[in-house]
């Protein structure tokens, strides 16, 4: 009934439950993540085992074939995934901003405990307790 | 009253010492000048040239585009309790008697904010940047719902107050048109003044081309979707 081909996808994304679940244990990915990404491969599994499974959803679907449903989501999964991790790089470059700008600022003497202006959120007396990073 | 001139310069070292000796000759009645320079990470001399013409030099460890310095050089002017700052490109395309036309607004109170507007006598503008100028006023229109002359110059002025209101996120060029955004959302009056604009070979070759263009285009919509840290 098991073909080589299931041996081997099975064994796949038995794998990588494994790793998911391994990074769970590991506080690596919070709760959702690992549901999310724990669903997905269970039901790969799932899929793998019983081919035809796809064929009812894709029918109820409208979709013709199974494969293509399955195709189809995981182009969908791909796009999004490359979404996050456009916001993700974007959210990156900003933080880095932060970090040089600060640098910056305080190389050439201008950091924030050594004027008067206070940033928005931070009292004076926050500043004075936070003291700056002597040079060793 | 003191004036805080931010020019963000990156590899700009054939001709910011040019730029930074003429901004210094004007003569500006009255006011306080101070130059500062952010040096976005430059590999050239920038940082000692700019030194050397007595400017306050800022200085990225690594370059983080135009957006990220502008940012920085506002942080800069405020800490040096400017009252009024001018922004100004590094790459020579602004004629430095323009300043004193650009803060004149905010002298007189008349304004929060000046943009220098190079379209309003465009003469001498190659055409196929005036298209691009105008297609960028299209696109701050539609996203930030304001209607400029030159949404791109980068020849500004704003009081210290307006200063302090403007937040910049961007990290390269949709700086210009965020700035825009900026003063539409903070309701702040706005000016525009005509300026002159000098094109050479080299300020040609250090603005936006196409696919500079299309990337900041892709950066606002983010922007103004609210993608961002």
């Amino acid at each position: 009934m098991i073909n080589d081909a299931q041996i081997v996808l099975l064994s796949l994304a038995v794998l990588i439950i494994g790793v998911v679940i391994r990074r769970f244990r590991q506080g690596r990915i919070g709760t959702l993540a690992f549901f999310l990404w724990f669903l997905l491969w269970a039901s790969a599994a799932v899929v793998i085992l019983f081919p035809n499974s796809t064929v009812v959803v894709a029918r109820y679907l409208g979709i013709g074939r199974g494969a293509d449903l399955v195709l189809y989501l995981g182009a969908i999964l791909i796009l999004y995934l490359i979404f996050r991790m456009f916001v993700r790089l974007e959210q990156m470059d900003r933080n880095m901003t932060k970090i040089v700008r600060t640098l910056a600022l305080r190389e050439a003497g201008l950091s924030e405990l050594d004027s008067n202006r206070t940033i928005a959120g931070s009292l004076p007396a926050e500043n004075q307790r936070n003291k700056p990073i002597s040079p060793s | 009253m003191k004036l805080a001139i931010i020019i963000p310069a990156y590899n700009e070292e054939s001709l910011i010492g040019q730029v930074l000796e003429q901004v210094q000759s004007v003569d500006l009645e009255g006011i306080e000048k101070e130059i500062v320079v952010v040096d976005d990470g430059s590999s050239d001399k920038t940082k000692e040239i700019a030194r050397s013409k007595g400017a306050m030099v800022v200085r990225h460890i690594v370059n983080r585009g135009v957006g990220g310095a502008m940012g920085t050089g506002f942080e800069a002017a405020l800490r040096r309790s400017a009252d009024v700052i001018v922004t100004c490109d590094a790459d020579g395309q602004h004629s430095a008697d323009d300043i004193g036309r650009v803060i004149e607004p905010i002298r007189l109170g008349q304004a929060d904010a000046v943009l220098g507007s190079r379209m309003i006598n465009a003469s001498g503008m190659p055409w196929t940047r005036r298209m691009a100028n105008r297609l960028a006023n299209i696109i701050t229109l539609l996203l930030f719902g304001i209607r400029t002359t030159d949404s791109q110059s980068g020849l500004r002025a704003f009081s210290r107050s307006a200063a302090k209101q403007i937040r910049i996120r961007a990290n390269t060029y949709e700086v210009s048109s965020e700035i825009c955004g900026e003063i539409r959302r903070h309701r702040l009056k706005l000016v525009e003044v005509p300026i002159q604009v000098i094109y050479t070979n080299y300020s040609l070759s250090k603005g936006q081309g196409f696919k500079v263009g299309l990337k900041t285009l892709i950066r606002l919509i983010l922007t103004k979707l609210g993608v961002h840290s």
